[in-house]
């Protein structure tokens, strides 16, 4: 009975607790051996006590290599994993940074086209300082579709009056009409109703152009009453011509776009390609040129006008003596003056000085100011400006002129 | 031979914290510092099986850090088994007879104390807040496991580190605060990782989830 309760009591002494002991204490006693070994090993030079150390470590090495790659391969998956979803974050964050740029672009690129019509209008108005140009600002399209006007917010408290050149980016816009107080109208080109007397730049032939927008709907120009023997090439220029109308000469309208003649009402046109590009104005020039001053000051010149008073007294009129009572006197005879004697010189009487209070003569000078660049100064537009001019062709090659006279009939001799 | 499957237990864990140790930690530096997995593992030997268990496990790991890792000689072959036996001392289980023993010296301290209450006036806060550290770890009945564990590991860090650190200064590695700093920074992650892994090594060990055993209860439920 005391056996099974002492049993119950401690069953583990009961079950091989000698040999737990022993192989614990072994095991400790078997540790401490080789701890005591290594540290041996340390101090004293001897093979034989590095030997434990070597085993060891040729066991653990493999089992520690193997599971540093599989750690590493793990770590690795795992940093692969990190790196894929930062590329993901940055992916979103360029993409962030794209749009941003995007944006930043389109705004520069606002301020770059804005810069360079300022840019234009400023060689305008540098360019043609004698036309006197003021900058305005577009402030109304004309929307429908048979007229194409603007309006501006510079009227004759400006010195803005009616028929005004208006120009932008080194072509015509069009010329100015209903000049109110604070604003006036522009009729464009390109508008049916408008008539604006023009000349082919190389040729110098000169006609009318004339805007299709209401007829054809299209922005372009017809050049009316050209000479029939020349045909314009593609790409001329055709500027305005100054006459006719209140213009300075040499504003570039457009460039010819086809080198045929079209027909309207038996009249013959050429079809202008305006320079402007109409949908996109925001500011224009207008030059305020009078031509009533510009033609005064063109024949102005540097005159000399010189005024001449007469003298209050005639002339003395010179006496001479030629000898002793020898005068030249009327019916008189002359004594001949005998050989061997002397002749008296004669005496020459005073000239009386000429009185004191005679006015000289006053020339007055009067010189005019040099000649205002009346023809309108080019400025060469930016390249966002304008479309640019195409490449002008050659011109069609001249037809022979048949002279009658000059061809020379064979005669059959048969006949 | 049932009784060898503890030996076993305790050695295949030691050998995972020396691969967990030298192979995975390596991975995870915060800032200079990395945790020492070997000495979570031996805390959690130590407060689970004994302090048998924890000198064998400080014992192989000295040894096998000695044999592989051996940049400085001698010093892991004596500071593991060293330090986990004197950590041992404090936070393994209190054997019977030395919880009997305890459990008088409380009885007879509490005892004095009530006859010598006057003298704490002048003692001061500082003298017994220090007494009640003793106290602490001279008590009549075990810790709670779960804390016991951080703070074996923290300890025993903290002696190794100081040990590394010393053994720098005399090798003229200098000494500053960033040593120190890194030495209390490895000492704190170690104790985190020991957290950690208290759960997984307790499992392993069979010791999850297993009620605290009233020993006394027993004996006066016999009795």
């Amino acid at each position: 009975m005391a056996k099974k309760e002492r049993k119950k009591r401690n069953p583990k002494k009961q079950s091989g607790g000698f040999v737990r002991s022993l192989v614990i204490w072994s095991g400790g006693s078997l540790l401490v051996l080789l701890i005591v070994v290594m540290l041996l090993g340390n101090f004293f030079d001897q093979p034989i006590l590095d030997r434990p150390g070597q085993l060891i470590s040729r066991v653990m090495t493999p089992v520690q290599r193997t599971v540093s790659s599989a750690v590493n391969w793990v770590a690795g998956y795992f940093r692969s994993m990190k790196y894929r979803s930062n590329l993901e974050y940055e992916y979103e964050q360029l993409l962030i940074k794209v749009e941003e740029l995007q944006d930043t672009a389109m705004l520069v690129a606002e301020y770059e086209s804005r810069l360079n019509a300022y840019a234009d209008l400023q060689m305008e108005s540098v360019g043609n300082e004698s036309m006197h140009p003021i900058a305005a600002t577009v402030i109304g399209h004309d929307t429908g579709n048979f007229f194409s006007t603007l309006e501006l917010d510079k009227g004759t408290r400006d010195g803005v009056q009616d028929y005004m050149a208006v120009v932008y980016s080194g072509g015509l816009v069009g010329y100015t009409y209903d000049v109110q107080n604070a604003s006036c109208k522009v009729a464009t080109v390109i508008d049916s109703d408008t008539t604006i007397p023009a000349k082919m730049s190389s040729s110098g032939d000169q006609g009318s152009v004339k805007g299709t927008y209401g007829m054809t709907g299209e922005a372009l120009c017809r050049m009316y009453y050209l000479p029939e023997n020349h045909l314009p090439r593609t790409g001329d220029e055709v500027v305005t011509s100054g006459v006719g109308m209140p213009f300075p000469r040499g504003i570039p309208i457009g460039k010819v776009r086809e080198s045929t003649r079209g027909m309207e009402d038996n009249k013959q046109f050429v079809v202008i390609e305006p320079i402007v590009d109409f949908q996109h104005l925001e500011y224009v020039i207008i030059y305020r040129y009078i031509p009533s001053y510009a033609e005064t000051a063109m024949l102005s010149e540097t005159t000399v006008t010189s005024t001449l008073v007469p003298l209050s007294t005639p002339r003395p009129i010179p006496e001479f003596a030629t000898g002793v009572g020898t005068s030249f006197e009327e019916g008189g005879v002359s004594t001949p003056i005998p050989v061997g004697e002397t002749t008296p010189e004669p005496e020459m009487t005073e000239t009386p000085p000429p009185p004191e209070d005679t006015p000289q003569p006053t020339i007055s000078f009067v010189t005019r100011s040099p000649e205002p660049n009346l023809e309108y100064n080019r400025t060469t537009p930016t390249p966002d400006g304008p479309t640019p001019s195409p490449t002008p062709t050659p011109s069609p090659t001249p037809v022979p002129a048949f002279d009658m006279d000059s061809l020379h009939f064979e005669e059959e001799e048969d006949e | 031979m049932k009784f060898l499957i503890r030996p076993l237990r305790v050695f295949a864990l030691t050998i995972l914290s020396y691969l967990l140790d030298t192979c995975v930690m390596r991975h995870f530096y915060i800032g200079p510092v990395t945790a020492s997995a070997c000495w979570a593992g031996i805390a959690i030997l130590t407060v689970s099986y004994g302090k048998k268990a924890a000198f064998f496990a400080g014992c192989v790991i000295g040894i096998l850090m000695e044999s592989t890792l051996a940049s400085v000689p001698v010093i892991y072959l004596l500071s593991y088994p060293i330090i986990t036996m004197l950590c041992a001392q404090w936070f393994a289980d209190l054997s019977d007879r030395q919880r009997e023993r305890r459990k008088l010296a409380v009885a007879f301290n509490r005892q004095e104390r009530e006859t010598t209450r006057f003298r704490a006036l002048y003692t001061g806060k500082i003298i017994s807040f220090f007494k009640r550290v003793v106290q602490f770890f001279r008590r009549d009945e075990n810790m709670n496991p779960y804390l016991r564990i951080p703070l074996c590991a923290l300890t025993s860090a903290l002696m190794y580190n100081a040990v590394l650190v010393f053994y720098g200064y005399i090798s003229d590695f200098g000494f500053d605060t960033g040593h120190v700093l890194r030495a209390l920074g490895s000492s704190v992650y170690t104790a985190a990782l020991a957290v950690i892994l208290m759960l997984p090594y307790r499992a392993f060990l069979k010791l999850l989830g297993r009620k605290r055993v009233n020993v006394y209860q027993i004996e006066g439920d016999r009795a």
